[in-house]
């Protein structure tokens, strides 16, 4: 059946239509550009993070692997690759290091053996490109063009002699030089920046160097789910029965970081979509109603519903190819400056240059995804304007009346404002969910910014805002730099609070198992174990001087003692320490867990720069506190470092050699105090310091980049709902024209029927913000976790969320009024007339 | 830093919700006080007199002063009600004096016409006939209109059947329309109004009585019952001489009577009489008529509680 | 006593090169308690009269006095106070505030007053109205009579110094129409309420006790239906 040709004139009166209603258009456009450009931004961006994560470790390894097992045996090569969640796995070994090439001194160039799977598929893969083939011969080598280039080779051929100086890393050869002439079998470009070269199968066996040689040999492996977590890890490491020093060298962090953004990104592009949604519905859902008449009229005149739904959907359409190209555009344009930034935000592991920025396909995702948005939008409304039947049409007045079931004799203005808050239920559903949303995000955005404050990081990563070190303190010939005179000076500038001194000196300690005999056994147990237990202690034994087994005599004064015993919850004697009856003992690895038994045990030692060389002496330790309560930087050997008062120091060593001190100032951050603090050092060379200001210096760029940013998505997603409510309260506000003008006439003044809005406003802002805490702060805190590298404590920005809370309550009451006054000054008599059409 | 500022701001904004909320109860208690007196102001205006507590509040100093004003305005009040009284009894004094004389008169006019006298001597019996007959009239007539001062109507409106009203009225007028050979057309309803069933009937009687006075002879009068949502209509339709447009205000005024109408009795009261019952019980009356074509009365009766 | 007067009250509008004189110099007066209609066809100039009256809207020039008050002068917040307190409406489509219910509605200028209503008072309004079943229904559940009868009785809630209809049983039937012009009558009657009502129609118009005639903004005739003079 061949229909009557009216898709034309349908066209259009479709089109009389949207050209009638600019504003209407104009803020439908906005919407869905702001839409657009907010999916787009966020999808560029989780594609970005993930491209990025994934390139990152190729790039740094020069090798495309996930996981990677030192020191392999063939067993458990044997048993990895048979392993169902394993793809597969490669060999490589370093084997040797080139010294020289010719003349030229080279820096730590390291050779490789790689077998062939790890170079076909796991190196390959990784690089930018290469010529030639993979070393076959005993002469071939193949190094990286960073390489040659370092070599003064910057145009290789194949075939060129190489003569080098070199040494194998086998155990035993103790670096004896070998020279060798090699022959360039290849050469390649990798992101690794780092001098390798790979040598042939047969090169390697001379060497000597085997595979399960101590940090010489790896296996490369390839999982099939590069997503693999902790339990996986164990997991295999529980199957190979691995040997002491063997670890499986995993970025368990990375994964699940990665996990957390991804979840992070997940949920705000929901919340966009949402309210992108809401928005795009409501705009449309208000502008129909107010022209639910018009459309009747239509139907009157005999449009059917098919017709009238398609015009919608038209209207809808042109918005869209108006809004969406913006909004890419926008959004391209933003994610090439922005993204590296942010990325470099969430994880600071990343440089600019590691980012690899989105590709088309995003952006098409983001328009397609826009364009489903509105379209969703539109259905609810075009059923209404295909349903509405042309008598009703032309009474329609967008309310819903309820029953009244109970006897209520209310009628106050409080009371009405109460009422008309919920009279459109969907309306007021809409209005909260995007004022919800919006302060939520806000909510998440304070915090991060919050915790990414590089003064409050600094204030509590940092115990002094400038230290001075000795850099002579280990040397034979050390220097008494930091003199009392200098440290006096210091003192006596205005800007400075306290100076704490740190003296340190050598000190011998007999082999006392009873003391530190379990510290010693968990030590050599651990990974980053010194050698072989019985063989060192006996050396201990015999040789307690020697340099790899004493450690240093710590003195703190009383301003470090006060630091010290807060770190571990004041539990020392302030007088016993101060009298030299007690000390504190120093594990010698920060992550050594327990106190192995050593409080409460004497300990005897003897200091060979002290007064009396030969005495020997004992004091109780009260204490084994972890490296990071230690006040002194530099390290001695394996035995625990003991920390003293400065008097005790002093009755033993006579004159303390002071190897730093930590400044504070009165105002942290205080430029006119540092530079004072410096100038009393001048330019000593052998004086390095570090400073809290120059710190945050540096954080401060980032910090500000965050604020910036995490404030711009926050603010474009409070526009939509601050929008929203205008858009909302606009239409309300028409829509209840008359009834306002009724209540005018009755007596309601201005000055009351502003109240009224008032109280709905403030009313519309409450609810939502309860409910957005209710939702915002637990979400934020998972943020929070998500997002803490500096490992600081969690605390609820108060100051920034009240602001936000009194800046929604504000706009809240204001916008109404705003409207109100803009909107409702025609005589009572026209109003009333006129009814819902203004 | 910081903290403090959060500090001092938190102390200041606790001291206006505190400085905000102590002048909400003063504001408060000020009201109330305001809508006590308002309160006792609206029941001095109904007359009430209101109990006084005897100390020294200065509600009660308010109290005792409106009940004085009371008291006052119920005097002058007391004062004209003693007058009315007066007059009240005064008319009632005159018109029994005055009956028995006037009595009399009739009878012994009466009892001359029975004599046997000569032509003139008749014609002068015949007319001291008439005029006592017609001071018979105009005294009953006085003492009614003495009852139609408005204070002296007191109506007791309550849940009547209006078939009833109905019934007694066009009883008071049966005989007259017989007289006249008049037909009496009563379309019942079963309906409820409330009404002072006495006045009521005594206005629908008057009403009545001026239909049948003014209707010709040998004509209908039609008395129906119209039902609408909140009145019940007493409708009486004659197809009597009616009224002319200028008058239909007028007659219900007190002691009007049309030029048209002068050749019948009639004090002119019966109309102001209805209407007087009527708007005391929460109705009112129309009148729609054409000279020479009839008069239709409507008397619309509350059916609500009055 | 004249609870309203207008001295010489004119009304203009200036539609591009057209004047519409709506009103051209009304002099107008009304009496405590009485009920006046007034009638004429449309564009008379009538309902432009009632709502210079109500101080709806504003003349061009002359004067009206409300209850002694010049309104004619007054700001717009005061006017509506004095609206509020001293002047009562009843419109042709009942405009009522349909998410209250019929309580509520009436008292709502009470409320908007901050005063307590006074409820003997209101419950009175209610029975005589016939409202007392209906009285917590909302207006969406009314007939057209019954929602003007809530009118009314909102009107009469403040004890107005006068109570303005405009057209008021323009969308009722004649029954209806009957009922409420009757129960207008009555309860002015009963408490002594002054009522202004504007109609086309003659036949209502005779439920008033006087009748003004408008034409073109002037008045040309009409008078008591009870033979008291003009003043």
């Amino acid at each position: 059946m061949l229909k009557v040709k009216n898709k034309k004139v349908v066209s259009e009166i479709a089109r009389t239509t949207y050209r009638a209603n600019k504003k209407r258009n104009f803020l439908m456009v906005f919407a869905i550009f702001l839409t657009t450009f907010l999916i787009a931004i966020v999808l560029a961006l989780g594609v970005s993070y993930w491209n990025t994560v994934s390139e990152r470790q190729i790039r740094m390894q020069g090798m495309d692997y996930d996981i990677e097992l030192s020191e392999p045996r063939d067993d458990q090569i044997e048993k990895i690759r048979s392993m169902d969640n394993v793809e597969y796995v490669g060999v490589a070994v370093k084997c040797a290091m080139i010294e020289q090439y010719q003349d030229k001194s080279l820096d730590k160039t390291r050779l490789y053996w790689l077998d062939e799977t790890c170079w076909e598929r796991q190196t390959i893969p990784a690089l930018e490109g290469y010529e030639g083939k993979y070393p076959q011969d005993e002469n071939e080598i193949m190094l990286s063009k960073y390489t040659l280039k370092a070599m003064g080779i910057p145009k290789p051929e194949i075939g060129m002699k190489l003569p080098v100086t070199y040494f194998t890393l086998e155990e035993s050869s103790d670096e004896e030089l070998l020279k060798k002439e090699f022959t360039l079998c290849g050469w390649y470009t990798d992101y690794s920046g780092s001098h390798r070269g790979y040598v042939s199968k047969d090169f390697f066996g001379k060497t000597g160097v085997k595979q399960t040689d101590f940090t010489q040999g790896a296996l490369k492996i390839t999982l099939k789910n590069p997503l693999y977590s902790e339990k996986d890890i164990t997991a295999m490491q529980n199957e190979i029965n691995m040997d002491q020093n063997q670890y499986i060298d995993a970025d368990t962090d990375t994964i699940s970081n990665f996990c957390k953004i991804v979840i992070g990104l997940v949920v705000m592009l929901l919340m966009i979509f949402v309210s992108g949604y809401l928005f795009i519905y409501n705009t449309l859902y208000i502008s129909v109603s107010k022209d639910i008449r018009y459309y009747g009229q239509l139907k009157t005149v005999g449009m059917t519903s098919v017709q009238l739904k398609r015009m919608v959907y038209q209207q809808a359409v042109w918005n869209a190819v108006a809004g969406i190209p913006l909004g890419l555009a926008a959004a391209f344009m933003i994610a090439k400056i922005v993204i590296p930034q942010l990325l470099q935000i969430i994880n600071p592991v990343f440089s600019a240059s590691d980012v690899v920025s989105a590709k088309i396909w995003v952006f098409l995702t983001a328009g397609c995804f826009a364009f489903f948005t509105n379209w969703i939008s539109c259905q609810k409304p075009a059923k209404m304007v295909g349903e509405c039947s042309p008598i009703e049409a032309l009474r329609y007045t967008a309310c819903t009346c309820r029953k009244n079931n109970y006897k209520r004799e209310g009628g106050g203005v409080y009371s009405m404002a109460l009422q008309n808050m919920f009279r459109d239920k969907k309306q007021a559903v809409v209005i909260l969910t995007s004022f919800t949303i919006a302060i939520s995000i806000f909510l998440v955005v304070n915090v991060i910014i919050h915790e990414n404050d590089a003064k409050r990081i600094l204030n509590e990563t940092y115990t002094y805002d400038m230290q001075f070190k000795n850099e002579t303190t280990l040397d034979d010939d050390k220097k008494q730099i930091i003199t009392e005179d200098r440290i006096s000076q210091i003192e006596q500038i205005n800007g400075v609070k306290n100076v704490r001194k740190v003296t340190s000196a050598e000190v011998v300690v007999p082999y006392q198992e009873e003391v530190y005999g379990e510290y010693y056994k968990e030590l050599y147990q651990s990974r980053y174990s010194p050698g072989n237990y019985e063989e060192d202690m006996e050396l201990y034994q015999k040789e307690p001087e020697n340099a790899y087994f004493t450690s240093r005599f710590i003195s703190v004064d009383e301003e470090g003692f006060g630091l010290l015993n807060e770190s571990i919850g004041n539990t020392l004697d302030k007088k016993a320490f101060e009298d030299g009856k007690i000390a504190v003992a120093v594990k010698f690895l920060s992550f050594m867990e327990g106190d192995y038994g050593i409080p409460g045990k004497t300990i005897r030692f003897s200091l060979p720069d002290g007064k009396e060389p030969a005495e020997e002496y004992s004091i109780q330790i009260a204490a084994a506190v972890d490296n990071r309560s230690n006040p002194a930087v530099f390290a001695g050997g394996i035995t625990p470092d003991l920390i003293v008062s400065e008097k005790y120091a002093k009755k033993l060593m006579g004159e303390l050699f002071t190897e730093l001190i930590d400044v504070q100032y009165e105002d942290a951050f205080s430029k006119g105090t540092e530079e004072k603090v410096k100038a009393v050092f001048g330019d000593e060379q052998q004086i390095s310091h570090e400073s809290k200001l120059e710190r945050y210096a540096d954080m401060k760029n980032s910090e500000t980049t965050v604020k910036v940013l995490g404030n711009s998505i926050g603010f474009i997603i409070a526009m939509l709902a601050v929008l929203n409510y205008l858009n909302m309260m606009a239409a309300g506000v028409q829509n209840r024209s008359k009834e306002f003008a009724t209540l005018e006439s009755i007596g309601m003044t201005t000055k009351q029927a502003k109240k009224m809005l008032r109280m709905e406003g403030i009313g519309y802002a409450v609810i939502s913000t309860i409910i957005s805490f209710i939702v915002g702060l637990p979400i934020s805190y998972a943020v929070f976790d998500a997002m803490n590298l500096y490992r600081i404590s969690f605390s609820v920005p108060w100051g920034s969320n009240l602001i936000l809370l009194g800046v929604t309550l504000v706009l809240c009451m204001v916008v109404p009024v705003f409207i109100y006054q803009k909107t409702q000054n025609a005589s009572i008599i026209k109003r009333l007339q006129n009814g819902d059409t203004i | 830093m910081d903290r403090y500022i959060v500090l001092v701001a938190v102390i200041l904004a606790g001291c206006v919700i505190v400085c905000v909320l102590l002048k909400r109860y003063y504001q408060n208690r000020m009201e109330a006080v305001y809508q006590v007196m308002l309160q006792k102001l609206d029941k001095a205006i109904r007359g009430e007199v209101q109990d006084t507590v005897y100390d020294e509040s200065m509600e009660a100093a308010v109290v005792e002063r409106l009940n004085r004003v009371v008291q006052i305005s119920g005097m002058n009040q007391g004062r004209a009600e003693q007058e009315r009284d007066m007059i009240k009894s005064l008319i009632s004094d005159v018109s029994h004096q005055v009956r028995t004389p006037v009595t009399n008169i009739m009878l012994y006019a009466g009892l001359l016409q029975e004599q046997d006298l000569d032509r003139d001597s008749m014609r002068l019996a015949d007319k001291i006939q008439k005029q006592s007959d017609k001071l018979d009239f105009f005294m009953k007539e006085l003492v009614k209109s003495s009852y139609a001062e408005q204070e002296m109507i007191a109506i007791h409106p309550e849940k009547t059947c209006v078939e009833e009203i109905l019934n007694t009225a066009c009883q008071m007028v049966e005989l007259a329309a017989i007289k006249k050979k008049i037909n009496i057309v009563l379309e019942e309803m079963g309906a409820y109004c409330f009404a002072d069933k006495k006045w009521t009937t005594e206005a629908l009687g008057n009403v009545l009585d001026n239909a049948v006075k003014y209707s010709p002879e040998n004509s209908n009068i039609t008395v129906s019952v119209i039902l609408y949502e909140s009145f019940v209509c007493i409708q009486v339709k004659d197809q009597g001489i009616g009224i002319r447009e200028e008058e239909q205000g007028m007659v219900f005024e007190r002691f009007y009577r049309s030029k048209d109408v002068s050749s019948e009795p009639g004090f002119g009261i019966g109309l102001y009489l209805a209407r007087e019952v009527l708007s005391k019980q929460n109705g009112y009356v129309k009148i729609k008529s054409e000279i020479g074509k009839g008069t239709t009365v409507q008397l619309y009766l509350s059916r609500y509680e009055v | 006593m004249n609870i309203l007067t207008t001295e010489n009250l004119k009304k203009h509008y200036d539609m591009g090169e057209i004047q519409v004189k709506a009103l051209d110099g009304i002099n107008l007066f009304v009496r405590e308690g009485e009920f006046l209609a007034i009638v004429g066809t449309s564009g008379s100039g009538k309902s432009t009269l009632l709502h210079m009256l109500g101080g709806l809207d504003i003349p061009t020039s002359g004067r009206v006095v409300v209850d002694g008050k010049d309104i004619s002068k007054m700001a717009k917040d005061e006017l509506t106070i004095f609206r509020r307190r001293k002047i009562g409406f009843v419109f042709q489509n009942y405009n009522l505030l349909p998410l209250m219910n019929v309580y509520e509605n009436i008292v709502l200028p009470i409320k908007l007053d901050g005063l307590k209503p006074d409820q003997d008072y209101v419950e009175q309004i209610i029975t005589l109205l016939g409202l007392k079943e209906k009285k917590y229904a909302m207006p969406g559940q009314l007939s057209g009579g019954q929602q003007q009868r809530v009118a009314l009785a909102r009107a009469l809630a403040t004890k107005p110094a006068i109570i303005l209809a405009d057209e008021p049983t323009g969308n009722l039937d004649s029954r209806t129409s009957q009922d409420v012009l009757g129960l207008m009558k009555t309860t002015g009657q009963r408490f002594g309420q002054t009522i202004v009502m504007i109609t086309h129609n003659d036949e209502i118009a005779q439920m008033a006790e006087r009748i003004i005639r408008l034409e073109d903004g002037k008045i040309c005739g009409g008078g008591d239906r009870y033979a008291e003079s003009e003043e």
